[in-house]
């Protein structure tokens, strides 16, 4: 019979949580790579949190191809808190994507976190000409941030690609076509502000979450992992710029986090998310990636 | 009340004794217009101020200086942690005219959190064999600094050179 989260790690959590967190945690199966490699063809992959340790992120990418949407790294500092996020958006994804932060930052956190000014930012946009103003906000909000000074320029420049994103590419209308994708980057479009994106950042436990949520949810696994792919494939200086950037914002997204969070209801919602250690660029780079790509 | 500074894409040009020099500052993104010089001709393009290069940019940026052909030569000055990591990511984005006469490396130190970057001087810190040589890095306590870097990606395009 399969292994709960909670039946497995129950003791990640101190006593006064645990009762709080078992109904949760014991919903949300999971298998571990790469010792239970022989089953993980013959199960239901997108029900598991996959708990991994030592793999490359070529081989995580894999996993994800066999339908693998929550890929969790064991060996990491900020594992009980990676293993509550993954266990959420599993069991309650629209709870998650209602105010993710909590989530991200302290699992389960009380309000404590969105009461404070200097530990995150939330910002809605709906037009590309605004772009400049909310990487600038961006930017003011991590300097205030002082532990965050070696990826203040990488997560400027995730902020920009994210925003690029759901100006450009998420919107669809009528026939799922996308009406802005082919246009040029410097068209000043604007989205109903109905559908206005989020924009979001977080601080605290020795990370910073970096995030952007739209409302159109067009996002497709198989062109996420398709270009991660192609991406982890291609030896280095060999990677071509496709026409508007496209796969290339990706590539840096992904490359550049410790954390990566893609989490799709098809026609609803897409929230892409970073998560960055404080510790410097090579520590992002280098880490062993928690990756979720959750398209329920 | 907004934040206060405002980032935005410069781009000037300035005809010296015996090339032109450009002077980019700020994000190249889609706003990011370079500006036409003789193909052909000796162009030193100083990249200090550069902040950020998305996608859309990257792009822009290959199609400009792969317009360059030979006998010009294009020497790139004071390039950017941004500009350093597409060098060796993105094919195109160092053009077979171009030098690379200073780049900066990003430090970090484990110990305090402090980062500091070092500019790499072409003749002073490395050259054609590709391998570099740096006076030591230390933070406020006096402990040497790591480069915050992955060197097999970072310094790959030293090779190139």
């Amino acid at each position: 019979m399969n292994k709960s989260v909670f039946d497995e790690y129950y003791m990640l959590w101190p006593e006064p949580s645990r009762a709080q967190l078992r109904p949760l945690l014991q919903r949300v199966p999971v298998l571990h790579y790469p010792k239970d490699k022989k089953v993980l063809t013959s199960v239901a992959a997108n029900t598991y949190v996959l708990i991994v340790e030592n793999a490359k992120l070529g081989a995580l990418i894999d996993l994800a191809h066999l339908g693998f949407n929550h890929i969790v790294q064991k060996t990491r500092e900020d594992f009980p808190q990676e293993l509550l996020a993954a266990s959420l958006m599993l069991v309650k994804p629209e709870s998650f994507v209602r105010n993710p932060i909590p989530f991200f930052m302290s699992g389960f956190a009380t309000s404590k976190l969105l009461k404070d000014p200097d530990r995150h930012l939330i910002l809605r946009f709906n037009k590309a000409g605004d772009k400049s103003t909310l990487i600038d906000w961006v930017g003011a909000f991590l300097e205030r941030q002082s532990d965050s000074n070696a990826i203040r320029d990488l997560c400027l420049q995730a902020a920009d690609e994210m925003i690029t994103n759901a100006l450009f590419n998420a919107p669809v209308v009528l026939k799922k076509k996308r009406p802005f994708k082919d246009l040029d980057r410097t068209s000043d479009i604007t989205i109903p502000s109905s559908l206005s994106a989020k924009l979001f950042i977080c601080f605290g436990n020795g990370r910073i979450v970096l995030g952007c949520q739209d409302h159109y949810g067009s996002l497709k696994k198989d062109d996420v992992l398709g270009r991660l792919g192609e991406v982890l494939n291609e030896r280095d200086n060999n990677f071509k710029i496709g026409s508007g950037g496209a796969g290339f914002g990706m590539r840096n997204l992904v490359h550049g986090a410790a954390n990566f969070y893609t989490l799709v209801k098809p026609g609803k919602w897409t929230l892409i998310a970073c998560g960055y250690r404080l510790k410097g660029l090579k520590s992002n780079m280098t880490a062993a990636k928690h990756l979720h790509f959750s398209f329920g | 009340m907004g934040p206060l500074n405002n980032d935005a894409f410069n781009c000037t040009v300035s005809n010296e004794m015996s090339h032109a020099l450009v002077e980019v500052s700020g994000p190249i993104d889609e706003s990011a217009s370079f500006p036409e010089l003789r193909s052909e001709g000796h162009i030193r393009v100083d990249l200090t101020n550069v902040t950020r290069i998305n996608s859309v940019g990257t792009r822009t940026w290959c199609v400009w200086i792969q317009r360059f052909r030979a006998p010009a030569e294009v020497i790139l000055i004071g390039c950017p942690v941004c500009i350093v990591s597409v060098f060796t990511a993105v094919r195109g984005v160092l053009g077979k005219q171009c030098r690379v006469y200073s780049f900066i490396i990003p430090f970090y130190s484990v110990d305090t959190g402090e980062s500091k970057n070092v500019l790499a001087v072409w003749g002073q810190h490395f050259d054609h064999s590709g391998k570099l040589k740096l006076p030591p890095v230390i933070d406020s306590k006096g402990v040497p600094m790591e480069m915050d870097v992955i060197p097999e990606t970072y310094f790959a395009f030293l090779k190139q050179l």
